[in-house]
């Protein structure tokens, strides 16, 4: 073929057309088997990208050396016809979404997928007007085999799985119950009308034809739904129910259509009482069976993911590779290929996503998102494209008309009817609304039209109505029902709204008492608490986590993986913009001061506050203005405010994928979380140090002393449940403790084995970590007070919790330090450690005269106040303690008791408080002595 | 077994939650306690996933431990969350019990005053709202925008002029608007959701 010479023949173009369609060129296996197939006309003609290719292209068949001669620029089409047809048709596609996208407020109003029809009806009709005869058009196999896995699996992939097993009941009842009912009733309402005389006589079907027509009719499409649902926003469950369901009823529906197709085929005469229930088995069998093939790929998918660490390259290869191969192998078997590979992709993507690298995971997401984009394109394309093609379908307005009907009409009473049964089980019902969109979300697509396109014309009679009829529905659902669904949830959704302005205090309080909620339900596990949920992550754990993650995933959690990244990353950005903190802190600082003098606080802020408070209150000074700053105020809070989960956008989006807020949010507030639970478990490691230093001589005092009144909030903060542990620990055995050990500071690590005086038996040691015990009250009374809090606790706690804590904990500490050490600079350091022992020498006991309810300011508990006003700044302080512990550990830590005062900071000088409230603490509170390590043991003793 | 000492002791379930609800409950506090002791510690709570995002989280955490406690049994989990058990209709109909329920409005409010409030003093100073604050918006927002909003949400509700807000002040705060109250949409909330919840539990379908 390499000499093929440039054809300037027009003469062949008459030729071209009534060749095979465009489509099953795509396939190269089966191009070659098929010369004449080969020879589609190319899709080029018909693109303004390529003006002059009319004529010219037309040069399929082969015709070697037809000219003669030596040739220098050679006319190659046919050599790459294939490829160069589906990247040009694929651009085009892609060109008409940015220019859809162009305009923000027309993609508002029209979902894409109808403007992707639209764009397929005016390009199928330039093709019809050049050829008079169509000549591309959707195949049943390109739809099988490229275009639906790839939307599919990119769905199952990221579904959002624990939304997905949580509504599993509902999506399950909808699925099935719902597809078959919808199915039979249209089937048979269909040959009802028929046999009325509705349907016009031309229309050859019996009934079991209108049985295949009803089940194939009847599929809610999940690419369909996705492309209007998603733009409309509905919320996350009604958006998981209504997709799930539009997942799984593809099984159900091209089970449905099998089954009847057999019995088509045999002729309904034939057809036995024995051959139902085979159907019925048939059934069962090719949904239970899809399910089992992806799974089955699934663990396939996740071990061998394991083993990637040294191809990273090829990561995405086998994610893609593996989930098609389920999607293929259950077509094989010919069982629901749908169902295999969504299982698939919902199994191994937590396996997978552990598994394979950050960079891989990106790929992975992006390039299914590309190519179920593409697919989606490309489908509605086609069908504007093949509504275009006359010679394909024969109208009749009361088939079309009847089914319409028929199909709203039974998909509405089917959803009430199922939703009124499952709300009687449900925890969080469906509202009426929830109904009338998932009714009206009942859009067919692109399944049902390649189905309809499957049938075997000679077989099913009215094969051509039936086509002409499915285009209509399709058209009409995603054009009409996608057009207006959003207008009529908005309608529907506006009696909830009211234009009223909440004030302040109502947009604080109740977002706040949003966040308790969505806490509860947590807690009480509202969100979805189910005992086999429970067994089956036991199982994961145990079992499947083992086989198929990495090693060393599978021993860090990924919480602290995480931890560790944001830990080292805050550390240096701490570090980084220390100056800037500080000097900002120094403006706010004197306004503080003296704000303890100046009862009126919006007094003081009106003259010396900064900037953005000045001009604030300047308004307000004007009268008519209040109005304007309660709405910047209100807008600003509205913008900003933490928004409970709830609010959340659903997760899944073929279109956009952004780090969208609630990601961001997400990573702030665990941040947050994390350095507050850290900074708690720190002062309690500090103490118990301490304690331990100065073990046996006071913590029973410590006992006596405490009253519950001054216990300051950080000592509630405090994680206590690792104390127990070594205590319980201690008391088993000695190896065990080493172990315990870990979980606490690397420095603690050090220091222990040296610390313990040879003749202390281990046990004893143990009780020494406990003084801490006595915090909680019922402890207190006991003879011995640490035994007695351990005393009425089974003996085992969380040990796995423990031990994931001390790998990563001192990785994320050694790594911080490091890059403490590279960056650091001593003021940035100093002064919050100083605000730390200042915290802890003000225990809740010894409470200072000046400590009075009339500053409010300086009561802040020193757990709350370092995480939640200025959390960034609790941790280098850590990481310099650390650090300190580190070095002195060798040294100092021999000695027992040690005064660690030539070690312990300066008080920083009054100005470098970044927040007045613990400079003023530390005023009031005026470090004893200047020792830390007397200061720290302060609380205790109390 | 545990359940049923459990319905002993709270007196207040006994007339309102049914005997499954508590089961489903106790076996999620079961669930949560991975010492198997019969407490929970803060961290059990704490390891639970969502509540690491959530930016309250922890002092919710705190809500439910009673001052100076580092353990929580079955009992103190049940009365915690009794503060969002709904107001049905039928409670409103009989007589008022001796003490107010838990569930009452009034506690509801009280129990996220009390989360405002870290040093029991009966008021929300500004400083404690600040913290809430800065816990509740990104860290984008610079402190004296937060600081504006707090001073502003206190002179918002502050009647007293002791530049805090006092729990009276705090459930007056929003009565001036009486169709919209977030309290009324509290009561939804918490009928929408947590009743549904403790109300069907166990069953198939949840969020």
């Amino acid at each position: 073929q390499s000499g093929q010479p440039p054809l300037r023949a027009p003469y062949f173009l008459a030729s071209l057309p009534s060749s095979a369609p465009f489509t099953i060129a795509l396939f190269p296996g089966t191009e070659y088997a098929l010369p004449g197939v080969a020879s589609a006309r190319s899709a080029v003609a018909d693109q303004p990208v390529d003006p002059g290719g009319e004529e010219e292209d037309a040069t399929e068949h082969h015709h070697h050396h037809h000219g003669g001669g030596y040739r220098m620029v050679q006319w190659e089409w046919s050599y790459v016809q294939t490829p160069y047809v589906i990247a040009v048709w694929l651009l085009v596609a892609s060109v008409a979404k940015i220019l859809f996208h162009f305009s923000q407020r027309f993609t508002k109003v029209v979902p894409e997928s109808c403007m992707l029809i639209l764009l397929g009806l005016v390009l199928g009709g330039v093709v019809l007007l050049a050829n008079e005869k169509q000549v591309y058009q959707l195949e049943p196999a390109l739809f099988f085999l490229f275009l639906l896995p790839t939307i599919v699996g990119d769905a199952g992939y990221f579904m959002p799985s624990r939304l997905f097993f949580d509504n599993l009941g509902a999506i399950m009842t909808y699925a099935v119950v719902g597809t078959l009912w919808n199915a039979f009733c249209t089937g048979f309402c269909l040959y009802a009308a028929k046999l009325l005389g509705v349907i016009d006589d031309s229309v050859q079907a019996d009934l079991m034809d209108f049985l295949l027509f009803g089940a194939l009719i009847s599929a809610v499409d999940p690419v369909a739904v996705i492309a209007v649902f998603e733009e409309v926003h509905v919320n996350e469950m009604l958006f998981i129910i209504v997709f799930g369901e539009s997942l799984l009823n593809d099984a159900v529906t091209v089970v449905l259509y099998k089954v009847y197709i057999s019995f088509v085929e045999v002729g309904p005469k034939n057809v036995q009482t024995a051959d139902y229930f085979k159907g019925v088995a048939s059934f069962l069998i090719v949904s239970v069976g899809g399910t089992m093939v992806g799974l089955v790929f699934a663990v396939i998918l996740g071990f061998i993911t394991r083993f990637t660490k040294k191809v990273r390259i090829i990561e995405p290869l086998f994610v893609f590779l593996l989930v098609y191969l389920a999607y293929l192998t259950a077509e094989l078997f010919s069982l629901s290929a749908i169902l295999s590979m969504t299982f698939c992709g919902i199994g191994a993507n937590k396996y997978v996503e552990a598994n394979i690298s950050q960079k891989s995971r990106t790929t992975v997401k992006y390039t299914m998102k590309t190519l179920a984009s593409i697919a989606e394109t490309i489908i509605f394309i086609f069908l504007g494209i093949s509504a275009v093609d006359k010679s394909k379908w024969a109208w009749d307005t009361g088939l079309v008309s009847c089914t319409l009907v028929f199909i709203f009409v039974f998909r509405a009473m089917g959803v009430v009817g199922q939703t009124w049964f499952l709300n009687r089980f449900r925890l969080v019902p469906l509202d009426k609304i929830d109904q009338v969109v998932m009714s009206y979300g009942g859009l067919r697509g692109a399944v049902a039209f390649a189905l309809v396109v499957l049938l075997d014309g000679d077989q099913v009679k009215a094969k051509d109505y039936f086509v002409a009829t499915t285009i209509v529905v399709v058209f009409f659902t995603v054009m009409f029902q996608g057009l207006t669904i959003k207008p009529l949830v908005k309608w529907l959704k506006v009696p909830q709204s009211t234009n009223k302005k909440p004030t302040i205090n109502e947009e604080i309080h109740e977002r706040a008492f949003d966040h308790i909620l969505t806490a509860v339900e947590d807690i009480a596990g509202l969100q979805g608490y189910h005992h086999w949920r429970d067994k089956w992550e036991q199982f994961d754990k145990n079992y499947l986590s083992k086989l198929l993650l990495r090693k060393s995933v599978y021993r860090k959690s990924e919480l602290w993986e995480a931890y560790q990244k944001i830990n080292i990353r805050d550390a240096i950005s701490v570090i980084d913009q220390g100056g800037n903190v500080l000097t900002s802190a120094q403006l706010s600082l004197p306004s503080m001061t003296s704000r303890a003098s100046f009862p009126d606080i919006t007094n003081y802020l009106r003259e010396n506050g900064s900037g953005v408070c000045l001009d604030l209150q300047m308004i307000d000074n004007v009268p008519g203005a209040k109005m304007k700053e309660d709405l910047e105020t209100h807008h600003f809070l509205l913008g900003n405010l933490y928004k409970p989960r709830r609010r959340y956008q659903p997760h899944y989006s073929r279109h956009f994928m952004p780090v969208g807020e609630q990601e961001r949010q997400d990573r702030e507030v665990f941040q947050r979380n994390m350095k507050r639970r850290m900074s708690a478990r720190y002062i309690r490691h500090k103490r118990e140090r301490s304690l331990r230093k100065h073990k046996g001589s006071d913590f029973k005092d410590n006992e006596g002393d405490k009253s519950r009144r001054n216990v300051s909030f950080h000592d509630k903060d405090a994680v206590l449940v690792s104390m127990e542990l070594d205590g319980n620990k201690a008391e088993h055995s000695d190896s065990e403790k080493e172990v315990d050990v870990g979980i606490t500071f690397s420095a603690r690590k050090a220091e222990t084995p040296k610390q313990r005086p040879k003749s202390v038996p281990a046990a004893l040691e143990g009780d020494q970590s406990q003084p801490f015990h006595p915090l909680s009250p019922p402890c207190g009374d006991s003879h011995l007070p640490w035994k007695g809090g351990v005393g009425s606790l089974p003996p085992c706690i969380s040990v796995e919790a423990t031990k994931l804590i001390p790998v990563d904990l001192q990785e994320a500490w050694n790594q911080s330090i490091s890059s403490l050490e590279s960056i650091s600079s001593p003021p940035a350091l100093t002064e919050p450690m100083h605000r730390r022992v200042s915290a802890l020498s003000r225990p809740g006991g010894s409470r200072p005269v000046s400590y009075t309810p009339s500053r409010p300011v300086s009561y802040t508990p020193p757990g709350i106040s370092s995480s939640a006003s200025q959390g960034s700044f609790s941790f280098p302080e850590k990481k310099k303690k650390e650090l300190k512990k580190e070095k002195s550990s060798e040294s100092q830590e021999m000695q027992p008791l040690l005064l660690e005062p030539p070690s312990a900071p300066p008080p920083p000088p009054p100005d470098r408080g970044r927040n007045p409230c613990v400079y003023l603490r530390s005023l009031v509170t005026a470090p004893p002595a200047g020792s830390s390590e007397l200061s720290s043991r302060g609380p205790t003793q109390l | 077994m545990v359940v049923k000492n459990c319905l002993l002791l709270c007196p207040v379930f006994v007339s309102a939650v049914s005997h499954s609800q508590i089961t489903r409950l106790y076996s999620r506090f079961t669930s949560l306690d991975k010492g198997e002791n019969g407490t929970l510690s803060r961290e059990d709570f704490q390891r639970i996933p969502e509540l690491a995002i959530n930016p309250l989280g922890d002092r919710i955490i705190n809500a439910f431990f009673p001052e100076g406690e580092d353990q929580v049994n079955f009992r103190g989990f049940m009365r915690t969350l009794a503060h969002f058990r709904p107001i049905e209709d039928n409670e409103k109909n009989k007589n008022p019990p001796t003490s107010e329920p838990l569930n009452s409005r009034t506690n509801k409010l009280l129990f996220a005053f009390r989360l405002y409030d870290l040093d029991r003093d009966d008021k929300i100073s500004r400083d404690e709202l600040l913290q809430v604050l800065r816990m509740m918006v990104g860290v984008n927002i610079s402190d004296e925008q937060l600081g504006s909003i707090a001073d502003r949400t206190i002179q918002e509700a502050d009647t007293n002029g002791d530049n805090s807000i006092s729990f009276s002040e705090f459930i007056k705060a929003d009565d001036q608007r009486h169709e919209r109250t977030w309290k009324h949409r509290l009561d939804t909330h918490i009928v929408t959701y947590v009743t549904a919840g403790v109300t069907n539990a166990g069953s198939t379908g949840t969020r």
